[in-house]
This record gives structure tokens, sequence and C-alpha cells, in this order.
């Protein structure tokens, strides 16, 4: 699944939300910075129109470099990759003052984005954590069609009703086509409280045993309050429950690439 | 120059001069002789910090705060280390030494040239050296002999081997031979010692019994004075209890030679199949406290729901119980008399109950959720399975574990029978029931006439009774279940009692070495399990013996002393060394005697009077769950010890006096005599440490874990803790000190329990640094249950309980059984005769001190205690 079928090296981990403010900007953040802790070379890279997953690594609001500037400039990939001050590197998604973005329809718009990545793709032991539209469209098409795994991020409350059946009627199944390991992520995990421990149950009913990613992040007052300080959860508080989480949520990732590529060697 | 001004100064900034002069000379000793790549460190470390090598040669030695006795140690160390420690090999120090071996060969290759002659002598040294260590190696590996197993030449080697014995035991030497042999042998025995093969066992347990056999046909033979009356008395005496001792030690080698280790039994995939269980939780006088946490744990069992029926079988007719039961759905039994107690209750209940199966746990053993799916394969797998028994696992300390503050640390007095004599008697199918945490099958019980009413051991004798009619029993070592220990001294000898008085009725009323239906391993299992309660007499005739000759100047063993020394030491050292080897990761040498010791005047009267009158004596029921408020000596238990102790006191006096005033052909015998009754002291002493009950104010035990968990806050903040410890009404966490909490602050505990999570709402009640005592506040069954399956009755809750892997090392255990003992006499001193306390503190010191002399293995751990003399 990783380098032969895709045609690239690095191994693409997409982040998606199964109804807004699930939370998978901050699990792209927490993940990404989690695996560099582990010694792993991660990129965050952003390509939700909002452009939120820079304010995790601390950069200020009023910048609009990133990979939509790149496009219409056609700046190189090394100008719009930073780093964050603790060192974290992450791509955001940029923004222009003519309201311009990328065109949901024009191919053009995916070659020059497919231009743009390819020698990040075609670096070995790379993790590209991608924050991944919500709504469907050609970027989100394309951004599929990258990834090795996608984490849906679903949050146990009473939304996950309409918002799961609609993932499982229509983005999981486009995210097999692309080829992509569909997976959905519990986020915001409170067991305390009954009505989250009643959801948790419903999804455990609904979604096959193997299509639930076997950890979850709890809900934790820490990521929001790291993200009004613009830095990573473990640099805000290394001590806090989310960082464990995002760490043993980057050693499964880790795990389950590995498993997939040695399956891969199998079959071959 | 400079550069020792500058150390100079360092060690100043925080030691006196003389202890700056100490410390720089020893840091330079070992740089220079220990470990050259040491100097940059030294220049590096701190004072007082530095991690030396040394420490690993000397562990009792603190090289930066050398005390007045350190010279002693260390020259006394380095003598032992010189003469009598041998290197351990272990798979590192042999790969280690094959890297070395392939470096050497390298090297050796390129002074060929130069030096033909130290090559071949170093070929040849290789040879030699390879080829015993392989022979050591491939010890006791039976796997290329499968040729000799016909039954012609079984019985040939047999005849012949039961010939050499017999020849080898009767043979008369002089006692320059003797010694000869004994050494070989002794040598031999040293020499598998550390050869992890079964056959190293069986060759050592062979020479012990040889050499135990040879020293008992010399004491039948030889040793019994006929001439004076009072002296055959006392010496057929001695004799009687030594024949006991030597049927002991043969029948336990034979049960414990070839532990079965039994791996779990895979059940049909299709859980329709699964048979119906019921469980039997019998309760006569426990607090309800006790008995609830067993049944949610029983409720919280993965089992189909609709196969798992759940009764409380309650003798005492007590309200709250049937409120409770009815409140939490399980089924609620009593009957119109008490008669024949425990056995009596199940009998009851058993009438009235139909599922396959019957579990049965002791009101306060709690199971694990994965009891059943883990023990009942085996009834798919043997179809005459009619028992299956998986360890009595206790998560409060005993007696021992409390008073001795060992708990955790030393194998507990059951670890031997539930890790390793239940294995062995698995191996001949002589597993016993033990009353609790075992799964009978309802048919086989029934043809038995259900539990056995005879005996106040109905476990063991319902076992026997099975056994008769053919069924076969199993022994699954994997604790599944936890309960507490007897609480206090008294208690566990009152339960003891009944567990001897019960062996020895069985052995009257249904004597297993006769009668139908066993094999003969059976007969022998149950016959050593019956026999060893009867060891109470034996012992005290043991305690006594020396003083035979100390006081009454009674030759009980007419032989020259040298003899004595020759025939009966190696029948000691073998008997330890094997028993070390066999048991030792189950219970340590010479600790075995303290337990015994401990019971032995308690169960000698009801073991006797069970053997002449066996139909005698009831049913006493085992305290547990209880407080000891405040530390006291339990006096009355130890009386018949003291009483001993002070006749072993006088007999030391008299040993003494003779030793002054006797002839010179007596001192060798006056020696041993007392180097005996000074080894009886010590034990004795033992005995006396236990029955000072050290305080217990916490109504629930505390079970210790390093887990993993979170903690929620009441702002939302979500904390990565560790659980320290629980019970079933608080827990203790390690929280990070980012997190503030006060006291009565309201928390929530997330614990994983398999794939998904829980939470428990609890209190702070105390905060002391990172560590916070919190109580469990939710009070809903719901909840409780919850709480059971992420403590209690999670299925790897008691694995890994205690480091099963360190080996017994007799010479420290001796050190150890010494410190008990001498802190069991300073105890009673002190209690005695308080004012003169201080001048016992300085007695107790000084033998600490004293024995703080003694070596210590390379790297072992040393008890911060002796650092201070």
């Amino acid at each position: 699944m990783t380098a032969s079928k895709k045609s690239k090296a690095a191994t693409v981990v997409g982040v998606q939300n199964v109804f807004g403010g699930a939370g998978a900007t901050s699990i792209v953040a927490g993940l990404a910075v989690a695996l560099c802790a582990i010694e792993h070379r991660a990129i965050a890279i952003d390509l939700n129109r909002d452009n939120s997953l820079c304010l995790h690594f601390g950069m200020e609001p009023t910048e609009n470099q990133g990979i939509i500037s790149a496009l219409h400039n056609g700046s190189a990939l090394l100008d719009i990759t930073f780093e964050s001050r603790s060192g974290y590197p992450f791509i955001p998604m940029g923004m222009t003052s003519e309201e311009r973005h990328i065109s949901e329809t024009a191919e053009d718009d995916m070659d020059k984005l497919a231009d743009l990545f390819a020698p990040l793709f075609a670096k070995q032991e790379r993790f590209l954590i991608i924050d991944l539209p919500t709504e469907p469209s050609a970027l989100q098409r394309w951004a599929y069609r990258q990834c090795d795994l996608v984490l849906n991020i679903v949050r146990p409350e009473p939304r996950l009703i309409r918002g799961l059946s609609r993932y499982l009627v229509d983005t999981a199944p486009r995210q097999v086509d692309a080829e992509a390991h569909s997976y959905l992520l519990l986020n915001g995990v409170a067991p305390q409280v009954v009505l989250q421990r009643d959801s948790m149950d419903f999804i455990r009913g609904q979604i096959a045993d193997g299509r639930l990613v076997p950890l979850m992040v709890n809900s934790d007052q820490h990521v929001p309050e790291a993200f009004a300080q613009r830095c990573p959860v473990r640099t805000y508080q290394p001590k806090a429950q989310a960082a464990r989480d995002f760490d043993a949520l980057a050693l499964w990732v880790v795990h389950e690439v590995a498993e997939r590529s040695v399956a891969i060697v199998e079959d071959a | 120059m400079s550069l020792i001004v500058e150390q100079w100064r360092q060690a100043r900034r925080t030691l006196t001069r003389t202890r700056a002069c100490m410390h720089l000379l020893v840091l330079y000793l070992e740089a220079i002789f220990v470990h050259p790549g040491m100097q940059g460190k030294a220049r590096a470390g701190k004072v007082g910090e530095s991690d030396f090598t040394l420490r690993f040669w000397f562990p009792h030695v603190d090289f930066t705060r050398l005390r007045f006795f350190d010279p002693i140690r260390i020259i006394l160390q380095a003598l032992w280390l010189i003469f009598f420690q041998q290197e351990k090999q272990t798979e590192q120090s042999l790969r280690e030494a094959r890297a070395a071996k392939a470096a050497a060969k390298k090297h050796r290759r390129q002074q060929l040239v130069k030096a033909s002659k130290r090559w071949v002598s170093g070929q040849f040294n290789r040879f030699a050296t390879s080829k015993a260590t392989r022979v050591i190696n491939q010890f006791g590996d039976i796997t290329g002999y499968a040729w000799l197993d016909t039954a012609s030449i079984r019985i040939s080697l047999t005849v012949i081997a039961a010939l050499v014995v017999a020849f080898t035991i009767t043979l008369p030497m002089d006692a320059n031979s003797q010694a000869v042999m004994l050494l070989i042998f002794w040598a031999t025995a040293l020499w598998v010692r550390d050869v992890q093969k079964r056959g190293a066992l069986i060759l050592m347990v062979v020479l012990s019994v040889l050499v135990s056999s040879r020293y008992l046909y010399w004491r039948v033979t030889q040793t019994i004075n006929w001439d004076v009356p009072t002296d055959t008395a006392l010496s057929l005496l001695l004799l009687s209890a030594e024949i006991y001792a030597w049927t002991i030690l043969v029948l336990g080698y034979i049960q414990t030679i070839w532990p079965l280790k039994r791996k779990v039994a895979q059940l049909p995939e299709d859980t329709r199949q699964w048979p119906s269980v019921d469980i039997f939780i019998p309760s006569y006088n426990e607090p309800l406290s006790v008995v609830r946490p067993t049944v949610l744990a029983a409720l919280a069992m993965d089992w189909p729901v609709d196969k798992l029926n759940i009764y409380l079988l309650d003798d005492g007719r007590r309200s709250d119980f049937a409120e409770f039961a009815k409140s939490v759905n399980v089924g609620y039994m009593v009957r119109p008399d008490n008669s024949h107690a425990k056995a009596g209750n199940l009998n009851h209940a058993l009438k009235k109950t139909t599922g396959d199966f019957i579990t049965i746990f002791d009101c306060d053993h709690i199971p694990t959720r994965s009891f059943l799916q883990l023990s009942m394969g085996w009834f798919y797998a043997d179809k005459d399975l009619a028992l299956l028994q998986t360890p009595h696992h206790f998560f409060s300390p005993d007696p021992f574990e409390k008073n001795l503050t060992i708990f955790r640390n030393k194998p507990n007095e059951g670890e031997l029978f539930y890790g390793l004599i239940q294995d062995g008697n698995d191996m001949w199918n002589a597993s016993f029931f033990c009353g609790s945490c075992a799964v009978l099958k309802r048919g086989p019980l029934e043809k038995v006439g259900g539990i056995a009413v005879e005996t106040v051991t109905e476990d063991a004798h319902t076992a026997l009774k099975l056994h008769r009619l053919g069924y076969s029993s199993a022994y699954l070592n994997i604790p599944q279940a936890a309960g507490l220990a007897t609480e206090s001294l008294s208690a566990h000898i009152g339960q003891r009692i009944r567990w001897a008085r019960g062996m020895a009725q069985i052995f009257r009323l249904d004597n297993p070495l006769v009668g139908r239906g066993l094999n003969l391993g059976q007969r022998i299992c149950y016959a050593n399990a019956m026999l060893y309660f009867l060891n109470g007499l034996p012992r005290i005739i043991f305690m006594m013996a020396p003083l035979a000759f100390l006081l009454l100047h009674s030759y009980i063993v007419f032989a020259p002393a040298i003899m004595i020394a020759l025939y009966a030491l190696p029948h000691i050292v073998h008997s330890y060394l094997t028993n070390s080897k066999s048991q030792g990761r189950y219970r340590h040498s010479f600790w075995a005697e303290m337990y015994e010791t401990v019971l032995a005047w308690y169960i000698m009267r009801p073991t006797l009077v069970a053997l002449f009158a066996p139909k005698h004596g009831k049913f006493n029921v085992t305290a547990k769950g209880g407080q000891t408020p405040t530390s006291y000596f339990d006096w009355e238990v130890s009386k018949p010890y003291i009483i001993l102790v002070l006749l072993c006191l006088i007999g030391f006096l008299f040993g003494i006096w003779r030793l002054l005033t006797g002839p010179s052909d007596e001192y060798l015998t006056v020696a041993l005599n007392l180097l005996w009754v000074s080894y009886n002291l010590i034990i004795l002493g033992g005995a006396v440490a236990v029955a000072e009950e050290s305080k217990q104010v916490r109504t629930s035990n505390r079970v210790n874990v390093e887990r993993p968990i979170s903690v929620v806050n009441a702002t939302g903040h979500s904390f990565a803790a560790e659980l320290v410890d629980y019970s079933d009404r608080g827990a203790g966490i390690r929280l990070p000190l980012e997190c503030a909490v006060s006291e009565g602050e309201e928390l929530h505990l997330i614990m994983a329990e398999g794939p998904s999570m829980n939470a428990f709402s609890v209190t702070v009640v105390s905060r002391r640094g990172d560590l916070v005592g919190t109580l469990f506040t939710s009070d809903s069954h719901e909840a409780q249950m919850a709480l059971m399956r992420a403590t209690f009755s999670r299925a790897d809750a008691w694995v890994g309980w205690r480091d099963e892997t360190v080996v017994d090392r007799p010479i420290s255990s001796f050190r150890e059984v010494i410190a008990i003992g001498a802190r069991g006499y300073y105890r009673m001193a002190s209690n005695l005769m308080p004012k003169l306390q201080p001048i016992f503190d300085v007695i107790y010191r000084m033998g600490r001190g004293v024995r703080s002399l003694l070596p210590y293995f390379p790297g072992e751990k040393v008890d911060n205690e002796f650092l201070r003399f």
C-alpha cells in the first residue's frame, strides 16, 4: 500500500472531521508533534481553507503564506515550509488577499499541487500528516489518492448519528476507492459523562471492530488552552493526558504503517 | 597537580578533612586498580555521587563514607571473593566468553608464526574447556536416549540400579573413605547445581537420597546405645523422628520431581456449547463488606449470562445479606441447620441447583473476570476430569509477611504448595481440591455423595474420593482469584490446626496408602500431604535432641563425633542443596524451618489426637478482614517457644561449661551439639519474632500496582497519572504536581477496560507530594461492578505479583533467618523488661554489626540499616 502502490516514498496520513468541529486540526498538530518526539520525521500539512493548523504551531494569524500563495506565485515548497519555535515543521494552507482559493473543479490546480509536493512525497522515511477538507472536492479527491491511511475524527455526541451514516455511505467508500485505509478515531472522550458513554456504545454497535482505531483521545481542557497559547499541547503541558494520547496514537500509526508494508511485501 | 588541588577543594566543600582524604584515596585506588577509564569520570563526578564499580564487589561498603569496621569487611569480602565465590555462568557470561574466545583465536592466528608452541598449548586448552562446557550444557538432555525406553531395558536397569543403591547405602567404610566418597558426591551436586535441566535436578535428588539413606542405615545399624535404658529410649525417639524426616524428604522429592505446569485449554468457539455453571459463595460470619466484592466480581465474570448462576449461601442467616443478594439479583440460600459447616452448606446448595459445573469461592476470594474462560477448557480436553483447582492468591499479607515485613519480597508460606507442589501433584494426576477457586463437575461430585463431611478438611477428602472412582483432577497455576490472608498469627495457627487435624483424620479414616482406585503416584502424593502435617512431634524432638547430651549427658547418637559429622552433615547439606534447587523459587532455604517451628507445638496435639480418635474435633472458621489497632506481643501464642528457648539457653550454658571443664575427647561432641542448639535458637527466635503483631489500621487492604490512568479535575483538565494502589473503597494515585488538588475535591479517575474507558468519581482525602489518596464516591452497584472490572477482577490483576525469577541463595537466606531470629529475641526482651531497652538496643546493634561483616554477593542489594555501622 505505501510506497509501491502510490509510487511515493513518504507515508501520508490524512485526518478529516466526520462533522464540523470534531477536532481534526488539533489531532494533526498533536500527531505530528508526537511523531517528531519519537524521532520520526513528520510534517503537518494543512489543506483546509480556514488555515488554522498554523496557529497550533505559533504562526501569527496575520501571516498568509502557504500552499495557496505557492500555487499562485509559483514559490517553492521550501518557502512555505515553516518551523515552530520548538522546531516542529508544518506547511500552512495560506490565504490570498483576492479571496482566491484552489479551484474546486480545475484539475490544473491539482497538477500544480502534485508538482509542488512531488519532492516531499519522494522523500523516504517521512510522515506527512494532512488536515483534509471536510467537504467533497477535487482537492479532497486528490488528497485521498495520496493518503495511505485516513483517520476520520468523531466526537461521542448526538451529532454523530448523522455524521456516522454519511461517513459509512459516502466518505468511507470514497476513501477506500482511493486505496486509502479508512479508520474512525474517537476524540474528546469524557467517560464520566453518561451521554458520551452511550454515544460510544452506539458507535461500537455501528462500526466493525477493524475500522475503529483501538485507542481514543480524551477530552482535555489543555487542548483548547494550548491552541489559545498557539503552541502544541506537548509544549503547553507535557503531563496532560491529551499529550499522552497523541503519543499513543503516533505509536499506533507507526505500527499500522509497518504492518501494512510487511503485508504488501508478502503479497508481492 | 592543580587538578588534585581542585579535586581536594571540591571534596572539602561537603566532607571533613579526614573523610575528604579517604574519599580521594579510594577514588584514586579505584581509578588505578579497578577501572582505569574512571579517571575522567572521577574528575567530572560530584563528591558523594560517584557510582563506583568497587560498590559492585563490596556492596556493603560505602566508600564515600568509610566506617570503623569497614577494613574488616573489605578483608573478609576480598578473601571470600578470591577463595569461595564463583562467578555464576549465565547466558550473558557465556556469550561474552564466546566472543572473548573468538577474539583470542583471531589474535593467536596473527601470532602463529612467532609463537607456534604457545598456539598449540592454547588450542589444547580451548579444546578441553569447550568440551567441559558442552558436557555441562548438555547435561540432563534425554532426547537422544529414547531407545532406552522399552520394558525389558527399564526393568533390567531398575534391578541394576537397585543393587548399586543397596550396595552404596550399606557399604561399611572408615572415616577417610566415607569423607572421600561424600566429597565426590558433594562436588557432583555443586557441579550440576546451576544447570537448568531436569536431569541435573534428578541427579541431585538421587545423590541426596543416597546420602540420606546411607546416613539412616548407619544410624539404625550402628548408633543405638542398647546398654543404657534411658539413652536407648531417647535414642529411639530421635531415630523415629529422623525416619519420619527421611520419609517426608523422599516422598517430597517424588512428588515434585517433574511439575506438569499445565497450560490453558481452548473452549469451543461456539458459546452455545459452553456448559452452565453454578457459583457457590458460602459464608458464615464474615461481614458484608468482605463478601460484597466477591459477589460483584462473580457477576462480572465473562460467561454467557443465561449459563451463569450465582448463589450466596448464608449460614449466618443475615437479613442484610438477603437484601444485598436481592438487589444484585443473585440467588440467596439458607438452610434449617448448620450441620457439617461449610461442607454441609455446599451440599445443601448442591441439591437445590442443576448447573453442569460447580465453582466454589470462599466468600473473600474475589475472582477475575477470566476465571471460567481460562479454567473450563480442560473439561472438554479431558472427559474424565472432575476437578480443576487454581491457586489461592492473597492480596493481603499473612501474619508472617505482616509481622516480619516481607510482603511481596519473599515467597510466602503458601507459595511452595501452589507454586510447586500442586504442579508436582498434577504430574501424578493427584491435584488436590483446596476448598475454593476450583471448578467441580456435578456428575462425579454427586457420585461421591457431594462434598465429604467425615473430616474437617472436606476439600482434600472430596478429591481423594473422586480419585478413588477413577476421575482425574487438574491444577492450573494461574492466579484467577484473590482473597484475604489470615490476619493474625493465632488465627493462622487455628486454621493450620484444622488442616492438620483434618489430614490426620483422613489418614486414619480413608488411608490413601490402602484401598482401591488410586495409582502409586496418587498414593505417594496423598500420603506425603497427610504425613507432612504430623511434623509437630518430630520437630519438637529435633529441637530438644541436643539438650539430651548437653543437659543429661546422654549419648543419643552412639558414635564418635567425627563419624556423626561425616554422616550427618552431608545428609543435611545435600538435602538443603537439592531442596534449594527444586523449591528455591517458591521457598527460600531455612524459611521452612521457621514456618514449621511456629506451628509445631500447636499441631502436635490435635494430629496425635486425630490419629488415635479421628472422630473428635470440630470445624473452626478462619477470621479474616479485621484490624489490629495497635502492635502487641502475643505472649499466649509464643509461650511454648519461650519455654523451648529457655531450655535451649540452659543447654547452651551447660555446653559452654562442659567445654571448659569436660574431658578433651568430648570437645567435638560438645561443639557439634552447641552448633545444633545455636541453630535451633536462631529458628526459635524467628518463631518468636512472628508473635509480635504489627498494627493494621485499614479495614480494607490496598493492592499495590503500577498502572497508567488519567485524572480529570473539575475544570475539565485531564492529566496522565498512575494508579499506585487500590481497594474496594479507595485508590492511591501518583498525580503530576502540575495538577493542583485540595482535600475534599472531586476528581474523576479514568481507567481502561479493554477497548473502552470507565470513569470513577473520587474525593481527595490527602495529598503528599505527588501522591494523592482518594476514596470512591459512587455507590450504585453498576458503578461498583465497573470498579471491580477495572481493579480486582481484571484478568491480569495478579499476574507478575512477585518476581519469581529470583533464585534462592542459601547463604543470603540464612543471613535473613538469623536477622529475623535476632529481631525476635530483641522484641521479646524489650517486651519483657522495657526498662532495660537501652541495653538490649546496644546488644542488638552489636549483633547486627557482627552480621554486617559477613560477605555479600557482588552486586547484591544491601539493607541500608547495615550501612550505619
